[in-house]
């Protein structure tokens, strides 16, 4: 998988889990913000998105990551906290095993 | 150079500058009178507030003791508690309408609210900070979303757990659906649950956009969702504003009924419910047209 097909795929992820009816994956920018401004997300939409993610990656979010707006600012900031994530996993497999 | 507002971008409402309040009250008799009734009241607030502080360790107490008592129904226990806290919200905006730091007239709102029974979603705007009081005032059996750093407070936790307040989102938005499970919990107890959909105090002018959690919880639980509109004329304690600016004259609160709305008419969609809700805000809260300017032009109709 390439850098940039893991954004593509953040990108259909949003609009198919959030059903977005009259929003196509391709004008989504990866660099936009998702909430309020740009797409106009929302918490719920948040939330949403998260357990999608976590389901698709095997990627979760923590109560005590002071930087979980960040991460969701974007489809570029989400991307690299997947693949940072995912770098960290690899590197403990034991604990990073996806729940069941 | 004196950085700050022109008396020309004040509001009527907000309080000059001391150096501009003196020479205004040397000029004019009547302003000269609205100060002092300004400086008594920020002497009434300052003693207002240190009688909560030497009364509420009472309070406290009492909670505390309700709390302690075993009992088989804890929801029973927690709309006793929500009973006490009602008491002191009333006793408060007694005491400040009686003091004239404000004026709530609660039995009002209660008797124009005709809340149905059972368990709701109550949304409202948020102009001030004294607004989940007044709502807690004159709703009965009402929950609310604690902000996390009250929540986390040790000494507070307890009394908010049992009052059925809910611990708010913090910024995982995986808690979110922590939120929205203990709101159907109290929800599912038959209980009011009190939410603020801005989120924060709204703006001067109007309302800032509306989350959607308030109309998920309404969708998921299948209850009936309530707003209510909130007003404080002339504004007092809005965002940004401390308790020593004191309007003149007192502000006088109001909470009346907008509307309900059933989420089975909106499909459960809570998208769909919120953008309804926001709107019927935003037609609310515009302001009235002009009476004194020229009369509109007449408008021809097609037939």
């Amino acid at each position: 998988m390439t850098d940039a097909s893991l954004e593509d795929r953040l990108k259909h992820l949003i609009v198919d889990t959030l059903m977005l009816e009259d929003v196509d994956a391709a004008d989504i920018e990866t660099e936009a913000p998702l909430f309020v401004e740009g797409l106009g997300l929302d918490s719920i939409d948040a939330l949403e998105l998260a357990l999608a993610i976590h389901k698709e990656f095997g990627v979760r979010t923590r109560e005590d990551d002071e930087k979980n707006r960040e991460h969701f600012h974007s489809v570029k900031s989400l991307a690299e906290f997947i693949r940072t994530e995912q770098a960290k996993a690899a590197a403990t497999p034991a604990e990073a095993a996806p729940e069941a | 150079m004196v950085l700050g507002t022109t008396p020309a971008e004040r509001r009527p409402d907000d309080a000059p500058p001391s150096g501009e309040r003196a020479a205004a009250a040397a000029a004019d008799p009547a302003h000269a009178g609205h100060a002092v009734q300004r400086a008594l009241r920020v002497v009434l607030i300052v003693f207002t507030v240190g009688l909560y502080f030497a009364l509420s360790p009472f309070g406290y107490v009492l909670c505390a003791v309700v709390l302690l008592i075993p009992t088989r129904d804890p929801s029973r226990r927690t709309r006793r508690l929500q009973a006490i806290v009602q008491v002191a919200f009333r006793a408060m905006f007694s005491w400040a309408s009686l003091v004239r730091i404000m004026h709530f007239d609660w039995r009002a709102a209660r008797a124009g609210l005709n809340l149905p029974p059972g368990p709701a979603v109550i949304v409202a705007n948020h102009p001030t900070l004294t607004d989940p009081l007044m709502v807690g005032a004159v709703v009965p059996n009402l929950s609310m979303v604690a902000k996390p750093v009250v929540y986390r407070r040790a000494l507070i936790r307890p009394l908010l757990r049992g009052l059925g307040y809910v611990n708010g989102a913090s910024q995982d938005p995986r808690s979110v659906q922590r939120l929205l499970d203990e709101a159907g919990a109290v929800l599912g107890q038959g209980m009011r649950f009190l939410v603020f959909p801005e989120g924060t105090r709204s703006p001067r002018d109007g309302l800032y956009p509306f989350g959607r959690s308030a109309f998920e919880i309404a969708c998921r639980s299948r209850v009936p969702l309530i707003s209510v509109l909130l007003r404080s004329e002339p504004r007092f304690l809005w965002k940004g504003a401390g308790f020593m600016r004191p309007p003149h004259p007192a502000s006088r609160l109001s909470l009346e009924l907008l509307n309900h709305y059933d989420p089975t008419d909106f499909d459960l969609d809570s998208r769909a419910l919120r953008l309804a809700v926001e709107s019927d805000y935003r037609r609310a809260l515009q302001p009235p047209p002009p009476t004194d300017g020229p009369p509109a032009p007449h408008q021809e109709t097609a037939p």
